[in-house]
């Protein structure tokens, strides 16, 4: 770590104002309005009295400090207000004295501007007098100008002045308005809340709130970024860093000081500098936290103390049967803690329950010799900063003589028990538990993230990543799957969920790579080889899916769905017979065959058995109404059987449930044109070539081909047919998507509408592509290779396919299916 | 103008009081007044506006005497208020000048200033405070005009000398101050106004005294500020706050959500300044929800339930049954209904209904329309008392 920026634990007037602002978290809009509220103070009539109130290390003086900071540097600003910042834990006995506190101050900020008051006219005089003197003194000095008082701690001036002295103040403030003030409390006491109080509504009062996670993980940042500690910067981005702020939050609750002091230590290996400080902590929040207890009345302070012993919220019942108490005492000394900001309550259910709003006050029931024990708190800090590997690392390294170390690490490593979740994990699952109860999702996301991250236990974080990937967030549930394959390599169940995930990302060769890994590990589960069979493919490998599904039919014969898949690869191997035989089967098979009457109609239709596609499809849509594929399926049989009313309804119900199937809107134009309506063909095929490519279903669902040949069927005018391309191709064309039309023109030369056509139909039809190509050169290829295509067509003869160059050849005889 | 709850504004930020301040000035023709309000209506920024700009004719001293725990304090405190006035006076202080101490260290003025070897032995205050409001009173008609002492916090004061003293010293101060108003040589250039965070009525019980020392002033209430005033302040404040407001009718919402309490408007506008938010009317009042369950109660509501028992010791739960019954009505309730109420909970008294709705009425919590209905006087009063007290 280098040059480490000097932030003060407990005096932010230490610390370089830049650093001040440069870690500055939580409240900016806070301090920009405040800071608004002080310059109208200073620059005008009105006069701003400014109350922070928060425990003690919530950030107050940093606030305070910063504000004063930013109006120094204002020097306009500066030049009309002297500002008295009154030192800390002075005693205020009278209103008096608190003016002499106010000119003590001045005098150490302006020196001579603001000599000490003469002491002969102070000495002997009855305190109204003194009074008297001493705001004459200070409005003669001030000089029209403001006077800004900075008072922490103002409970306790309030406290001193009591209420003669607080009368007093508020009669200067009110006759003498040249008075702002900045006020920080740790509590908010009756002094400025009871209407009976001369200070009642005179503040503008802001309660501080604690740091949430991501506030103490963005103060970290921001520290670790200022004293340039890349390590740590790097670590808090990662999800194990962020659940680890998470934890410490939840352990220590949203004090600034316990975060600052965090950042000292994050990155060190030593620890003797982070037990000295929170030695420190503890010795300023102990006396705190004991004084607030004796304010409580017994039952309220036993309640109190009850809940510094129990690591998790209680419900009210708990407490009252420990504590002997009735439901109903519990309850209403419950509520009047709540009031009084000690314990904070949520419902669950219609159980309420509730816990310490400031967990640091567990410090009052902690062991008060260090010496002795090892304070809970940084033992659970050890617990929650590193795992147990790392506390084990930690023990090793450490010399023969570091004994207080050695008793810290001792102490977190026999905290660790097997099978109970650590304080990471139930901090992450009371913030899961607070997410899932509010309805966040992306906030559930983030937990989940960082619960898969800490995990140590395979089969609870394998729970996350399945959690991750049922809400549809596969990329996290993959890092998860990736931290339960680290945590347990030899599972063959984690390889194949991270196969499930890598495969839903689309990655799929990285999925395939992890399936066969889990194949390796567990061969006889045919649920991974029917994954690697579907993964396959995706991947256009179809023999080698074929081989895959078969495996799992092997393992598992009465596997429906391996059936299925067994129709796909089948098909697209054109063993057409086949694959109609391994839907039947699947069909036999499956409890819900709908996938496989899809498959069975789409492949009838390939073989142009369109009343039996129809009966299949039809089949599908009783089983799954919703199902585009089956619809679209229905309307390609109906537009086979030339029933182009049915075709379009079809159709159109395809392309409501699912308005982005390029194969969907191809078959409607394809119906549209062969019905006779060109215009809304055209505006179907403008729509096609606007999806993204990604959503182009390629091959067997490929049907431009056949919008090609619907141009041809539909009219044997050559000059429509001239004009219908030339539209297409235009469309296309201003779609930046030639090169679809290019590649459908080639495929469009197996299609049967060639077989009806006479020859001298063909040649014309060449001849229009080949006048419309002149008009687009980046069809030139499609249309030669098209053009030798119907010679083939029309002589039959391979050797026509010498007028081609090798690889060009190669694609015509693919087509056409000829051996080389 | 930004939002500022509580502290002490810029003259010209008072707005919505002006004819209320010229009618004060009217009745100061004919008497002395005592104002009452409740806390955080704006009282003192009211007695501010008035000292800072008096019409002709006028002399107006602002002093707020809730520092003065004793007569002699108080004497002294309007003693030097009256000196700052003579200075220059072409008249020997005839009265005065026997308070008077030598110039303090640079500077070449004598001071009013008693210290503890000078001040006046015990009884002598009300010599001081004659001869102080005498001078000035005398100077004062030379110039043709009046002067008024605007007394803030003055039963804070009596308070105090009551507890500290004894309640007949703070029965002597009133006493004097009576026949201040009503004496020959003073009493027709002189006038003062009265008022302070809590009842004139809680004092005079305190000093217990059966003199009425008050009953020759004329008593006025400061009421909220009107519903246009009200939106008026709410307008100005969210452009001098520079909210992001939706158009429409977040001023007015504001305005009526508070009932025209400025205290309430300025502390509305400047938290919705840190929450930083696009502001709405729902907004507002989701804003208000939020505060009303707030456990830290920022806006001291509890003071409504907790001082109960302190003003009504001997009436029982009677205020509870009647607060809760007119918070759960959806509109203003007629006594006889109250009175079924009250029967209904075993508080079946007519005469002590009656004295109890009087009395919080006078202590803030209600109000009453004209067809004799009563209501929570403030709305957010009315929802927080029955999120309070559990009310269906």
């Amino acid at each position: 770590m280098a040059g480490r920026a000097f932030v003060s634990r407990f005096s932010p007037n230490r610390t370089d104002p830049a650093v001040l602002e440069a870690i500055f978290v939580q409240r900016e809009r806070l301090a920009e309005i405040w800071l608004e509220r002080l310059r109208d103070s200073i620059l005008f009539g009105a006069k701003h009295h400014l109350l922070a109130i928060g425990p003690r290390g919530c950030g107050k003086s940093h606030l305070v400090a910063l504000l004063v900071s930013r109006l120094r540097k204002d020097t306009a600003i500066a030049e009309r207000v002297r500002i008295a910042w009154l030192p800390e834990d002075e005693t205020t006995p009278s209103f008096w004295k608190f003016l002499l506190r106010i000119l003590r101050a001045l005098n150490a900020e302006y020196k001579d501007e603001f000599p000490p008051p003469p002491r002969d006219q102070l000495a002997d005089a009855a305190d109204d007098s003194r009074t008297a003197v001493l705001t004459e003194y200070l409005l003669t000095r001030l000089g029209g100008r403001t006077l800004l008082v900075v008072i922490e701690n103002l409970d306790d001036a309030m406290r001193g002045l009591k209420d003669e002295g607080q009368k007093r103040w508020r009669a200067f403030l009110q006759e003498y308005p040249v008075t702002a003030t900045l006020a920080t409390a740790q509590q908010l006491t009756e002094d400025v809340s009871d209407r009976d109080r001369p200070f009642f509504g005179f503040f503008q009062i802001e309660h501080l709130k604690p740091l949430t996670a991501d506030e103490a993980l963005s103060l970290l940042q921001k520290i670790a970024a200022q004293s340039k500690d890349a390590d740590l910067v790097g670590f808090l981005q990662t999800p194990t860093g962020r659940a680890r702020v998470r934890a410490i939050r939840h352990l220590a609750g949203g004090s600034h000081r316990v975060f600052i002091i965090l950042s000292e230590f994050a990155t060190r290996e030593r620890l003797d500098d982070l037990v000295t400080a929170f030695e420190e902590l503890l010795d300023e929040l102990t006396p705190y936290y004991q004084e607030r207890l004796r304010w409580l009345p017994d039952q309220q302070r036993e309640i109190v103390e009850f809940l510094c012993r129990q690591a998790q919220t209680v419900p009210v019942k708990e407490i009252a049967v420990e504590l002997y108490l009735s439901e109903q005492t519990a309850a209403a000394q419950l509520k009047g803690l709540k009031e009084k900001g000690y314990v904070v309550g949520a419902s669950v259910g219609r159980e309420s329950r509730y816990e310490l709003a400031e967990p640091l006050m567990r410090l009052c029931v902690e062991v008060k010799d260090p010496q002795l024990e090892p304070i809970r708190l940084i033992v659970d800090f050890l617990r929650v900063w590193y795992d147990r590997e790392g506390v084990e690392v930690m023990l090793d390294r450490l010399p023969a003589d570091a004994q207080m170390e050695r008793r810290y690490f001792d102490a977190a490593l026999r905290a660790y028990r097997p099978g109970v979740p650590g304080p990471v994990e139930q901090a992450l699952k009371r913030d899961l538990a607070a997410a899932r109860a509010s309805g966040d999702p992306e906030e559930m996301v983030r937990v989940l993230v960082e619960l898969a991250a800490t995990a140590e236990d395979s089969d609870r974080c394998t729970a996350v990543a399945r959690e991750l990937f049922d809400l549809g967030r596969h990329s996290e549930a993959l890092a998860a799957y990736d931290r339960v394959v680290q945590l347990n390599p030899d599972k063959a169940i984690s390889w194949y969920s991270k196969g499930a995930a890598l495969y839903n990302l689309g990655r799929h060769t990285e999925a395939l790579t992890a399936v066969n890994r889990a194949i390796e590990l567990n061969p006889n589960d045919s649920f991974s080889w029917r994954d690697k069979g579907v993964t396959l493919l995706i991947l256009g490998r179809y023999r080698d899916a074929l081989t895959a599904v078969e495996r799992a039919i092997e393992i598992n014969p009465n596997y429906g769905v391996a059936w299925t898949l067994m129709g796909h690869a089948l098909d697209r191997l054109a063993r057409f017979t086949e694959a109609l035989t391994a839907y039947d089967r699947a069909i036999e098979l499956e409890p819900n065959p709908a996938i496989a009457w899809i498959g069975k109609g789409d492949t009838l239709n390939t073989l142009g058995r369109y009343a039996e596609a129809l009966t299949a499809c039809d089949q599908a849509i009783e089983l799954e109404p919703d199902s585009a594929e089956a619809w679209k399926n229905c309307g390609r049989a109906q537009l086979g059987l030339g029933q182009f009313a049915e075709a379009l309804r079809d159709l159109h119900q395809s392309l409501k449930l699912n308005n982005s199937d390029a194969g969907a809107i191809e078959s409607l134009t394809e119906t549209l044109i062969l019905a006779g309506d060109w215009n809304q063909a055209e505006s179907k095929l403008t729509i096609r070539f606007q999806l993204s490519r990604s959503d182009v279903n390629p091959a067997r669902s490929w049907h431009l081909p056949d919008v090609i040949t619907a141009i041809l069927r539909a009219s044997s005018d050559r000059a429509m047919w001239a004009y219908r391309v030339s539209r297409l191709v235009q469309i296309a064309a201003d779609a930046k998507r030639l090169s679809d039309v290019a590649d459908s023109l080639v495929r469009s030369l197996t299609r049967p509408a060639y077989a009806e056509v006479s020859l001298e139909t063909l040649d014309a039809w060449a001849g229009v592509w080949q006048e419309v190509a002149k008009r687009h050169p980046d069809l030139s290829l499609a249309v030669r290779l098209f053009g030798v295509g119907v010679r083939y067509l029309k002589a039959k003869d391979e050797r026509v396919l010498l007028d081609l160059l090798q690889e060009e050849r190669a694609i015509l005889r693919d087509l056409f299916g000829l051996a080389e | 103008m930004r939002a500022n709850p509580g502290g002490v504004l810029d003259i010209a930020d008072i707005i919505g009081r002006d004819e209320f301040i010229a009618r004060m000035w009217d009745v100061f023709n004919w008497n002395s007044v005592s104002l009452e309000a409740d806390r955080r209506v704006g009282k003192t920024s009211v007695l501010r506006k008035m000292c800072a700009a008096p019409p002709a004719g006028w002399e107006a001293a602002y002093l707020d005497v809730g520092k003065a725990h004793s007569p002699t304090e108080f004497a002294e405190i309007v003693a030097a208020e009256v000196f700052k006035r003579l200075t220059g006076w072409n008249r020997p202080t005839v009265r005065l000048a026997e308070y008077l101490s030598p110039p303090m260290a640079g500077s070449v003025e004598p001071i009013f200033r008693l210290t503890g070897r000078d001040r006046p032995r015990d009884g002598s205050w009300k010599h001081l405070l004659t001869a102080a409001i005498e001078d000035l009173v005398e100077q004062q008609t030379e110039v043709g005009r009046r002067v008024v002492l605007l007394f803030d916090e003055l039963p804070w004061m009596l308070q105090a000398v009551a507890i500290r003293d004894n309640p007949l010293a703070a029965a002597e101060i009133l006493h004097v101050l009576r026949a201040l108003r009503q004496s020959w040589t003073a009493g027709r250039g002189f006038r003062m106004l009265i008022c302070g965070s809590i009842g004139m009525h809680h004092v005079l019980r305190l000093v217990d005294t059966y003199a009425a020392p008050l009953n020759d002033v004329t008593k006025v209430m400061l009421p909220p500020l009107s519903r246009v005033d009200a939106i008026e302040l709410a307008r100005r404040l969210i452009a001098g706050e520079g909210l992001n407001v939706e158009p429409g009718s977040v001023a007015q919402t504001i305005a009526d959500e508070t009932e025209g309490y400025p205290y309430f408007i300025h502390l509305i506008v400047s938290r919705l300044a840190v929450d930083s938010l696009l502001v709405t009317p729902e907004r507002v009042r989701e804003l208000i929800q939020r505060v009303l369950i707030d456990p830290n109660d920022p806006w001291e509501l509890k003071y409504y339930r907790n001082r109960i028992a302190w003003l009504y010791p001997r009436d029982g739960s009677l205020p509870l049954v009647l607060l809760d019954a007119i918070a759960v009505a959806e509109r203003p309730v007629k006594l006889a209904e109250l009175q079924e109420s009250a029967e209904h909970a075993g508080e079946g008294d007519a005469k002590k209904v009656r004295e109890v709705l009087r009395l919080l009425v006078l202590d803030y919590y209600l109000s009453r329309d004209a067809e004799g209905g009563f209501a929570f006087r403030l709305p957010f009063l009315r929802q927080w008392w029955i999120h309070d007290r559990e009310l269906a």
